[in-house]
């Protein structure tokens, strides 16, 4: 059983003094596996945050069909096993951190000493056990954030729905959280991260998924999607119709001061076409040097393509879903290629 | 049963703290024990002045403390989006619906009860009046904050689909009217005009009838007497009752299907 299956998932707003809606998210399908942390990525308006409220039974799908752990969205059984912390979470704010998750302990159910002993624990787990007594008013963002975390942790969830969790924090509060989520991977856990930290869904997350107005543009394995980029070889001492030949047969090819850097695809054949050939001509290979592309540069990729090809250039969802008429691939290496070749034009 | 008291819990908790509800609850305060000054008169018409400016007071403090608390708890939660972390733990809507509900009404009752301490001991320390005289006002109190109870569900009703703005200015016209409520069934039988008749009686039973709770006079005037008191206060009582608790259930039945 997933943790998470979304089923031509549609969510339409309407559009006030307009006859029209628009699509916040347009017939997403997506499957989360037990056990993996899952990057959900996107722009500001892509549509991450609705779907999580969706999966969360706070709104409710236009069309379409999203279960949480084999259940439908918004089951209450299901709500005993996950937990959400939301982007900038707000709390009561005349209450103490240990008043604060120690409410929340209560909303399942646990008595009122009970519920206090788990705030104790928790706040002592986020590095807040000397501050349990301060009103959550007087605490910085970093601290909210880590009353935040203690919270989703009260039921010992199988599922966390992680929104930006490392949102404007400073950078030892964001890497004790980094180091929290992959923690809790370690215990089994399910998480569904939506971040704009991509560096750290690089890091931590098994899979990514990458939204833009509403669509899903692009799913796969990090290293999958990571991978599949250029390698770069150096060469000297190549003859002018070497060059030519290398010209016409490499991806990219520059020449100056008698040394030559030729990209091609992370492919044998493709690597071993141009070594052939520069050896065949005499020339001598200096080094051949993979180029890994990170995340943040599938990311760039995936969005300004839509930028770039989009009729309206806007940004922001598709008015009935005809403004995001890109392809949607489940593989990404398909799009990959084809996001290539925008970026070329 | 437990999730809607915890909420509740808290819900009186942060009520307590909001500051123009306390300045109300201070204003009347203040307001009731300066009736104390109005010792010109005669004794007898200094307490019918007191007995009645007290009980005015305290209803009056208490419809703003009522309609102003009740009006914002549903949209500031979603403002502020505490309802999020909320509703995704396993608290059902209409649990958290009536925990804010019976929130806002603890929260009425501590402020009804406050003033109402006050009142009480300015009346009790009158010449010839002591805890004995003062304890039949605790019946005027009582249907204040029932009064006050049918104007709470009015407003959280509203709250699940209305701005704080729009409900403040439905929930004090309805209020208004609900106090009319024998002068629009006068007008409803006078006129002769369907349209006219009907729309004044749509008003006079679909409007919560607010004036059944004015129960002054009597505690005021020791020569009015009212036949059967108890069997009113008991009627007043069940109808307050039955139609707040229609009003929740309307209320729940909207904020199951609203999106937060």
């Amino acid at each position: 059983m997933p943790a998470i299956e979304i089923k031509g998932l549609t969510k339409q707003y309407p559009v006030r003094l307009k006859r029209e809606a628009v699509n916040a998210v347009d017939n997403l399908n997506l499957t989360v596996e037990q056990g993996e942390i899952f990057g959900f990525l996107g722009p500001n308006g892509a549509g991450k945050t609705t779907t999580i409220k969706t999966l969360l039974g706070l709104i409710y799908p236009t069309t379409g069909e999203a279960y949480v752990l084999g259940a439908p969205a918004g089951d209450i059984s299901v709500k005993h096993r996950i937990a959400y912390l939301p982007e900038e979470p707000y709390f009561y704010e005349h209450m103490t951190a240990r008043e604060v998750v120690s409410f929340y302990a209560q909303l399942f159910g646990r008595k009122r000493a009970d519920a206090a002993r788990r705030a104790d624990e928790l706040l002592d787990l986020v590095g807040l056990k000397a501050d349990s007594t301060k009103t959550v008013r007087q605490f910085s963002k970093g601290m909210k954030q880590r009353v935040g975390i203690a919270q989703s942790l009260i039921n010992d969830p199988e599922l966390l729905f992680y929104d930006e969790p490392t949102s404007g924090l400073d950078p030892i509060s964001h890497r004790d959280i980094r180091d929290l989520i992959v923690h809790l991977k370690t215990q089994g856990k399910t998480i569904f991260l939506s971040s704009h930290q991509l560096t750290d869904v690089e890091l931590v997350c098994d899979r990514v998924s990458i939204m833009d107005r509403g669509v899903l543009k692009r799913m796969g394995r990090v290293d999958e999607l990571v991978s599949g980029g250029q390698v770069e070889i150096v060469a000297t001492g190549l003859e002018n119709g070497l060059r030519e030949k290398i010209q016409s047969a490499a991806q990219h090819s520059e020449f100056a001061d008698g040394r030559a850097v030729i990209l091609q695809p992370d492919d044998d054949a493709a690597v071993g076409q141009i070594v052939d050939m520069i050896r065949a001509g005499r020339g001598h290979v200096v080094s051949i040097t993979p180029k890994r592309k990170r995340l943040e540069d599938i990311f760039v990729e995936t969005v300004t393509e839509r930028i770039l090809v989009s009729p309206t250039g806007g940004n922001g969802a598709s008015a009935n879903g005809n403004g995001a008429s890109l392809t949607t691939s489940e593989s990404g290496v398909g799009n990959a290629a084809a996001s290539k070749e925008t970026s070329k034009q | 049963m437990s999730t809607t008291w915890v909420i509740a819990r808290t819900t009186v908790g942060e009520a307590l703290r909001r500051k123009i509800l306390n300045a109300f609850l201070f204003v009347g305060i203040i307001m009731l024990i300066l009736t104390f000054a109005f010792s010109t008169f005669a004794p007898r018409e200094e307490l019918t002045l007191i007995k009645g400016m007290g009980l005015g007071i305290i209803s009056l403090a208490g419809i703003f403390i009522s309609i102003i608390l009740a009006i914002n708890l549903i949209p500031t939660e979603i403002e502020k989006r505490t309802i999020y972390t909320i509703l995704s733990k396993p608290v059902r809507r209409h649990e958290f619906l009536l925990g804010k509900y019976f929130g806002a009404i603890g929260t009425v009752l501590i402020n009804i009860g406050l003033m109402s301490l006050a009142f009480v001991i300015v009346v009790a320390i009158k010449p010839n009046q002591g805890l004995a005289g003062a304890l039949p006002l605790f019946k005027g109190i009582a249907m204040i904050y029932l009064q006050l109870v049918l104007l709470c569900s009015l407003a959280i009703f509203f709250s699940t689909f209305l701005s704080p703005l729009v409900n403040f200015f439905l929930t004090f016209s309805l209020f208004v009217i609900g106090n009319l409520s024998s002068f629009t069934q006068d007008l409803a039988k006078v006129n002769h005009n369907p349209l006219v008749k009907g729309f004044f009686t749509a008003i006079h039973f679909l409007v919560p009838n607010f004036g059944n709770f004015q129960f002054q006079n009597p505690l005021i005037n020791p020569s009015v007497v009212v036949e059967r008191e108890a069997m009113l206060l008991m009627s007043n009582t069940i109808y307050a009752l039955v139609y707040a608790a229609v009003l929740m259930i309307l209320a729940i039945l909207v904020f199951d299907r609203r999106e937060v």
